[in-house]
C-alpha cells in the first residue's frame, strides 16, 4: 500500500504539486494521465526520494519513508531514458539491483520480458524496444515494493508501444506488482492499469 | 547537514591551498617594500631593472599573438577544409608543441637558432638573443592552439550553408562568403585562441631567460629573478617590483580570462553541425597549401629534432657519453635523483589533484543547478578553482615561498614545497575536464542507480567514477603532464637538490656555457620529458569523449 499525503513540491517558487494526495492499494497499477508539465513525473521523483518536497509525506506499507534516501525505501524507477548503464552489458545492469546476483535469476527474468540470451548484449546494440524491457526487468530484480514507471514507452512508435504495453500489464500483474505509470497516452493507460488519474484532477484534499 | 559539509570541503581546501596563500603573499609584499603601491607602480620606469618592461611584455605579446594568428589561421583553415592523407598524424604533428614542456622548447630553439646552430651556420641568420627568436618560438607554440580551436568550426559546419550560400547575391563570390559566412563562424575561436596565446606570451618565462639573454626582460622574468622578494629590510626594491608587476599581471590575465570564457560562452554552437567527414573536399591541385603545410609541418617537429639530436653529440661531434653520464651515478649531471623528483613530484600531484578536482567539480555540478545560494556557491567555488590560470607560474611561487614563509620559516624546507606549486598549477587543467564531463552526464544513471537500493558509496564507485573513467584518465594525464614540464614556480622555490626536477636541471645545465658535457645531459633530460610527454598525450587522446576535440 502506498500512500502520499498533503505532498507539495516547488521549484523556484512556483507550485509543482500542491497538496497532493494519492493512494495506491497492493498490486494496483494506477495510470497517472495528464499533459506535460502537470506534475507527473515529480510526483513520482517525490515518492522515490529524488525530488525534497516542502510538505508531505510518502507511507509504503504503513512506514513513513518521507526523510529516508532514495536507495532505502523499496521503490524502484524505470526512467523515460531508461538509464541503462552503458558501461556494463546487459547482465550487468541487472544484477546491479540485486543484493546477491545470480545468473540463473537473471536468464528467468530475461525470458520473462521477451529477451533470453541477452545477458552479455552490449546497452548500445539494443533496440528501443529491448531497451525498455532490460529497464522493466532490472527493476523488477532489485524486488521494490512499489515499481515506478515514467513513460517508459513514449519514444517508441504505436505498434510496438501497444505490445509492449501489453506485455508490461502481463508482467506487472502476474508478480502482483504495486505500480504507478506516468503516460500522456490515454491508450498505454487504459492498457497497463486497473485504475487511471487524471492528473490535473487531483485536488488539494482529494483522496 | 551532511550534504553541507561535503559540499564545503572543496572551498575550504581551495582557499587554504590557492587563495590563502596569495592574499598573505601580497600583504606581506606591501609591507617589505616599503612604499605604497602607487609608489611602486610609478617607480618601476625608474629603475633600470625593470625600465620598459611592462612595454617589452605588451609588444612581445601583441607580437606573437599576430604571428602565431597570421601562421595558425590558414593551416587551420586548410586543416578543416581539406581532406589530406594522414590527417590524424598531420594533426598530431601540427598540435604537438602546444603540449612540449617549456623547457624542453627552450632547448630545442637554442639548438635550431643559437650559436653555432645548424640554421645560423647555413643561412647566416643572426637571431640568437633577439626579440625575433622569442617570437618565433611563442608563434610555434601557438600556431597548435589556432588549429585546436578554429579547424573544428570549419569541419564541422553543415555543407548546406555554404551551398545555399553560393546560390544567393551575397555569397557568389568567395571573398563575400569569406566574409559574410566563413568570417562569423570562426572568428570566437579565433578570438579565443588569440586570447590565450596572449596570455602565454605574456607569462612566458623560459624562453624569454634562455632565447632573450642577458638585457631582456619581460615581467614574468623581471620578477622572477628577484631574489630579495618578500625580506623584510634587504628586500625592500625587489618586493616593491614583484607587488607592481604581480598586481598589473593579475588584472591583465583575469581580463584575458574573462575575455575568453566570453568568447567561449557566445560560441557554443549556434551553427548546425555536420560529421567533419562529411563536410571536407578532396585535395586536389592544391599546391601552395601542400608546399605550406609541409614546411609548417617540418617546423613543428624541427626544434623538437634538434633537441633529441643534441643528446648524441659533444661540442659538435657524435657521443652517447651524455647518456652514459646521465644515467651513472657518480656523474656530476647525473638524471637519477632529479628523473625520480620529478616523477614523484608529478604522482602525488595527480593523486591529489585529481579527487580535489572531483569533489569540487560535483559540489559545482550538484549544487548550480539548484536556487538561491546553493547555485552561487557553486559559482565562486568554480571561479576560485580556476583562479591559478589568472596567475603566472612565477606569482604562483612567490605566493608559497613568501605565504608560507609568513607562517614559518622553517616551512621553507619541507619537501612538498614544489608538490604545492604543481598541484596549484594543474588543479585547474583538472577542473576544466572534469567539470564539462560532469555536466553533460545525465544525471538518472545516479538516480537509478539509488532507486535500485544502491549507497551513495557504491554508487560512485560502480556508476559515477566507471562513466567518467574517460575524462578522468585525460585529467589525470594533462595533471602529470603540467607537472612534469612545470618550471618557473619549481626554478623559483628551487631550495635543496631534493627538489631539483628535470626542467630544472635544464635550466642549471644549459646556465653553464663552458661545460659542453653538460649541455649534452640537458638535452638528455629535455628528450627524456619530450618522449615521456608526447607517449601521454598520445594516450590521452584515445580516451577523451566524443565532443571535446576543441578543448585542450
Amino acid at each position: 500500500m502506498l500512500k502520499v499525503k498533503n505532498s507539495t513540491v516547488s521549484f523556484g517558487g512556483k507550485k509543482i504539486l500542491d497538496a497532493m494526495n494519492l493512494n495506491v492499494s497492493d498490486g494496483e497499477v494506477v495510470a497517472l494521465l495528464g499533459p506535460s508539465g502537470c506534475g507527473k513525473t515529480t510526483l513520482l521523483r517525490f515518492i522515490a526520494g529524488l525530488e525534497k518536497g516542502s510538505a508531505g509525506e510518502v507511507h509504503i506499507d504503513g512506514k513513513d519513508v518521507t526523510n529516508l534516501p532514495p536507495e532505502k525505501r523499496g521503490v524502484g524507477m524505470v526512467f523515460q531514458n531508461l538509464a541503462l548503464f552503458p558501461h556494463l552489458d546487459v547482465a550487468g545492469n541487472l544484477s546491479f539491483g540485486m543484493s546477491q546476483p545470480n545468473s540463473e535469476k537473471i536468464s528467468e527474468m530475461l525470458e520473462t520480458v521477451g529477451l533470453k540470451d541477452f545477458e552479455k548484449r552490449r546497452i548500445d546494440r539494443l533496440s528501443g524496444g529491448e531497451g525498455q524491457r532490460v529497464a522493466l526487468a532490472r527493476s523488477l530484480l532489485a524486488e521494490p515494493t512499489v515499481l515506478l514507471l515514467d513513460e517508459p514507452l513514449a519514444s517508441l512508435d504505436e505498434d510496438l508501444k501497444t505490445a509492449l504495453a501489453e506485455d508490461v500489464r502481463k508482467i506487472l500483474k502476474e508478480g502482483g506488482i504495486t505500480a504507478i505509470h506516468v503516460t500522456h497516452d490515454r491508450q498505454v493507460a487504459a492498457i497497463i492499469s486497473d485504475r487511471i488519474v487524471e492528473m490535473d484532477a487531483i485536488q488539494p484534499g482529494e483522496d | 547537514m551532511r550534504k553541507v559539509v561535503f559540499h564545503t570541503i572543496p572551498a575550504v581546501l581551495v582557499i587554504l591551498l590557492v587563495i590563502a596563500p596569495f592574499i598573505i603573499a601580497l600583504i606581506r609584499l606591501s609591507e617589505a617594500s616599503e612604499v605604497g603601491i602607487f609608489e611602486a607602480f610609478s617607480n618601476l620606469d625608474n629603475r633600470y631593472q625593470t625600465s620598459g618592461a611592462i612595454g617589452f611584455t605588451l609588444k612581445l605579446s601583441a607580437i606573437s599573438t599576430l604571428a602565431t594568428v597570421a601562421f595558425g589561421l590558414p593551416l587551420a583553415w586548410w586543416m578543416g577544409r581539406y581532406h589530406w592523407p594522414g590527417h590524424r598524424l598531420i594533426r598530431a604533428l601540427l598540435t604537438t608543441p602546444f603540449v612540449v614542456p617549456s623547457m624542453v622548447a627552450t632547448i630545442g630553439f637554442i639548438s635550431l637558432l643559437g650559436p653555432q646552430s645548424w640554421l645560423s651556420e647555413t643561412f647566416n641568420l643572426q637571431l640568437w638573443h633577439t626579440m625575433t627568436a622569442i617570437v618565433i618560438a611563442h608563434t610555434w607554440y601557438n600556431v597548435a592552439l589556432v588549429v585546436r580551436l578554429v579547424e573544428p568550426a570549419i569541419a564541422r559546419l553543415d555543407p548546406s550553408l555554404e551551398e545555399s550560400a553560393r546560390l544567393l547575391p551575397q555569397g557568389n563570390k568567395a571573398w563575400k562568403r569569406a566574409w559574410r559566412l566563413w568570417w562569423p563562424v570562426i572568428r570566437l575561436n579565433l578570438a579565443a585562441a588569440a586570447t590565450l596565446t596572449f596570455v602565454f606570451s605574456f607569462t612566458s618565462f623560459a624562453l624569454v631567460r634562455h632565447l632573450g639573454g642577458p638585457g631582456m626582460y619581460n615581467m614574468e622574468r623581471a620578477m622572477a629573478e628577484r631574489p630579495f622578494t618578500g625580506i623584510i629590510g634587504v628586500g625592500a626594491v625587489d618586493s616593491e617590483i614583484v607587488l607592481a608587476f604581480g598586481i598589473i599581471q593579475l588584472v591583465i590575465l583575469a581580463s584575458a580570462l574573462w575575455l575568453l570564457t566570453e568568447f567561449q560562452r557566445r560560441g557554443k554552437t549556434w551553427l548546425p553541425l555536420a560529421t567533419e567527414k562529411s563536410t571536407r573536399l578532396p585535395l586536389v591541385n592544391a599546391q601552395i597549401p601542400k608546399l605550406l603545410m609541409s614546411l609548417a609541418i617540418l617546423a613543428a617537429i624541427a626544434p623538437l629534432y634538434f633537441t633529441i639530436i643534441g643528446s648524441f653529440s659533444i661540442a659538435g661531434n657524435f657521443s652517447t657519453q651524455a647518456w652514459y653520464n646521465a644515467f651513472s651515478t657518480n656523474s656530476e649531471f647525473t638524471l637519477l635523483q632529479p628523473l625520480l623528483n620529478t616523477l614523484r613530484f608529478a604522482t602525488l600531484t595527480v593523486l591529489i589533484a585529481i579527487p580535489l578536482a572531483w569533489l569540487s567539480a560535483n559540489s559545482v555540478a550538484t549544487l548550480e543547478k539548484q536556487e538561491g545560494w546553493s547555485s552561487r556557491y557553486a559559482r565562486v567555488l568554480d571561479v576560485m578553482v580556476m583562479a591559478p590560470f589568472a596567475l603566472s607560474a612565477v606569482m604562483v611561487g612567490y605566493g608559497i615561498l613568501i605565504g608560507l614563509s609568513h607562517i614559518s620559516n622553517s616551512l621553507l624546507l619541507v619537501w612538498w614545497l614544489p608538490l604545492l606549486a604543481h598541484l596549484i598549477i594543474a588543479l585547474p587543467f583538472a577542473m576544466r575536464v572534469i567539470l564539462p564531463a560532469m555536466r553533460s552526464l545525465d544525471p538518472s544513471y545516479l538516480e537509478a542507480a539509488r532507486t535500485l537500493g544502491a549507497s551513495p558509496f557504491t554508487v560512485l564507485f560502480k556508476v559515477h567514477l566507471p562513466l567518467l573513467r574517460g575524462p578522468l584518465i585525460v585529467a589525470a594525464i594533462l595533471a602529470f603532464a603540467v607537472s612534469l614540464g612545470e618550471f618557473g614556480a619549481t626554478w623559483l622555490l628551487w631550495n635543496t637538490p631534493d627538489w631539483t626536477t628535470l626542467p630544472v636541471l635544464i635550466d642549471r645545465a644549459y646556465s653553464r656555457p663552458y661545460d659542453p658535457l653538460a649541455r649534452s645531459i640537458a638535452h638528455v633530460a629535455a628528450s627524456l620529458l619530450l618522449i615521456t610527454t608526447l607517449t601521454l598525450f598520445i594516450t590521452a587522446e584515445r580516451f577523451r569523449m566524443a565532443g571535446q576535440e576543441g578543448e585542450f
